[in-house]
């Protein structure tokens, strides 16, 4: 949270930004072996529901749906692993700044759609496709790390 | 009469060539043969000397070598400790010139009560122009409450917790400040963007608006305080057939550089939207 908020929010292009959370949990779900994935979503969309003036039901349907998208995902394209983390990034961020925007129409915040799109959601997306890639990496060391004992048993 | 031996005399005379000899040496006159007779001996000397240093430096050079090795080190390690405090330093001295400029600020505003707080993240999402600072309603701080910088108005508190809030800056999309314009003496409102950009709302037409003219806070609504600046106007523009005339407006703050705010604490926010039919 404390790098979303300050290090990753601070790295704009135009006027978009990365979503770290989005990312780490896409990246998780197409690696771990149990359900804690979903754990992790559901932590985190309160986590970000908290910080954020976003209404809290936006993170949480976007990182269910992550996940289920990568654990579904992770049966279909099995050859291509970097493939699918791309996908959900991309899907999952649509979904993210889709529902951002309808969200904020509730709360009464009117967001014009070329604008938005174009300075916010294309750079957006652009720079969580290009933090996937890292941290796709560093989520796979990690479960090989954390399932070693597993597999070992 | 007793005689005098002739070991006295001896030793009379011995005394006596001594002193001669010292009193000669002290009054320079001996300075050419002590020179010529010592040159040798110091040439022998220090030819031994260097080779009896060379001898004693082959023994001892590993030895120094590797103290050398570990002075260096340490010096080394005290360099990174001196340049992390000379940054530290830099940094507490930016900080400091930012707090002096916003005690500047409160002194010359006695009016008002404020609490000083500093800027410690960004809302998570790009679309949302929010800042988190680290005090909360611990430091009396609570919801609707202005923000401040010795620049201008920089929000209004929109979430306390009990160590932190979260303000809504000027420019974002939702934010909508009415406000009044210095020369004409025309209020209207600023509202902000997605982009963080401000634009001018709410101006008669028929009202003559000049570049450069400055943006302060009306006070209507109750939202905020009157007479806080809020920026420029640039770039006017008048559409034919149009009610109201369109303008940008450059925040008298930088928001990119934003590091510490103040929290204007006497003033309460009215809340008028159960009066709005």
């Amino acid at each position: 949270m404390m790098l979303q908020t300050t290090f990753i929010r601070e790295v704009t292009l135009l006027n978009g930004a990365a979503d770290l959370f989005l990312i780490l949990i896409g990246a998780w779900a197409l690696q771990s072996k149990d359900n804690s994935a979903w754990f992790w979503a559901i932590l985190t969309a309160v986590l970000c529901g908290f910080v954020s003036a976003v209404p809290w039901y936006v993170f949480a349907i976007t990182y269910v749906v992550v996940v289920f998208m990568a654990k579904f995902i992770r049966g279909k394209l099995w050859q291509s692993p970097l493939m699918s983390m791309f996908i959900i990034t991309i899907i999952g961020s649509i979904i993210l700044y889709l529902l951002t925007i309808i969200g904020l129409r509730f709360e009464g915040v009117v967001y014009p759609l070329q604008p938005t799109i174009v300075r916010v959601m294309i750079p957006s997306v652009f720079l969580n496709l290009v933090l996937a890639i890292p941290m796709y990496a560093i989520m796979k060391d990690t479960a090989v790390w954390v399932f070693k004992g597993e597999v070992e048993q | 009469m007793k005689k005098i031996s002739p070991r006295t005399w001896q030793s009379i005379t011995i005394v006596l060539i001594v002193i001669g000899v010292l009193v000669m040496a002290i009054s320079g006159m001996l300075d050419k043969i002590i020179g010529k007779a010592v040159d040798p001996l110091v040439g022998v000397q220090g030819w031994v000397s260097t080779r009896v240093q060379a001898i004693v430096d082959f023994f001892t050079l590993p030895r120094d070598v590797t103290t050398l090795m570990q002075q260096n080190a340490a010096l080394e390690a005290k360099i990174s400790q001196l340049q992390t405090e000379n940054l530290q330093l830099k940094q507490q001295l930016v900080e400091t010139e930012i707090l002096y400029a916003l005690l500047d600020f409160a002194r010359d505003n006695p009016e008002n009560q404020y609490v000083a707080a500093s800027v410690i993240g960004k809302d998570p999402s790009p679309f949302l122009n929010y800042l988190i600072i680290d005090h909360g309603s611990d430091k009396g701080i609570f919801k609707g409450m202005p923000v401040v910088t010795e620049q201008g108005l920089v929000g209004r508190i929109d979430a306390v917790t009990a160590s932190a809030a979260r303000v809504q800056l000027l420019t974002d999309a939702g934010s909508l400040v009415n406000i009044r314009l210095q020369d004409s003496q025309t209020e209207g409102q600023v509202s902000g963007s997605v982009t963080g950009d401000l634009s001018l709302e709410r101006v008669s037409a028929s009202v003559t608006v000049n570049d450069g003219e400055l943006v302060f806070t009306s006070g209507l609504g109750g939202a905020f305080p009157s007479e806080i600046l809020v920026g420029q106007v640039v770039s006017p523009e008048v559409k034919e057939n149009e009610l109201f005339q369109t303008a940008s407006v450059q925040p008298s703050v930088d928001f990119s550089t934003l590091r510490a705010v103040l929290i204007i604490t006497n003033f309460q926010a009215v809340e008028i939207e159960p009066l709005v039919p």
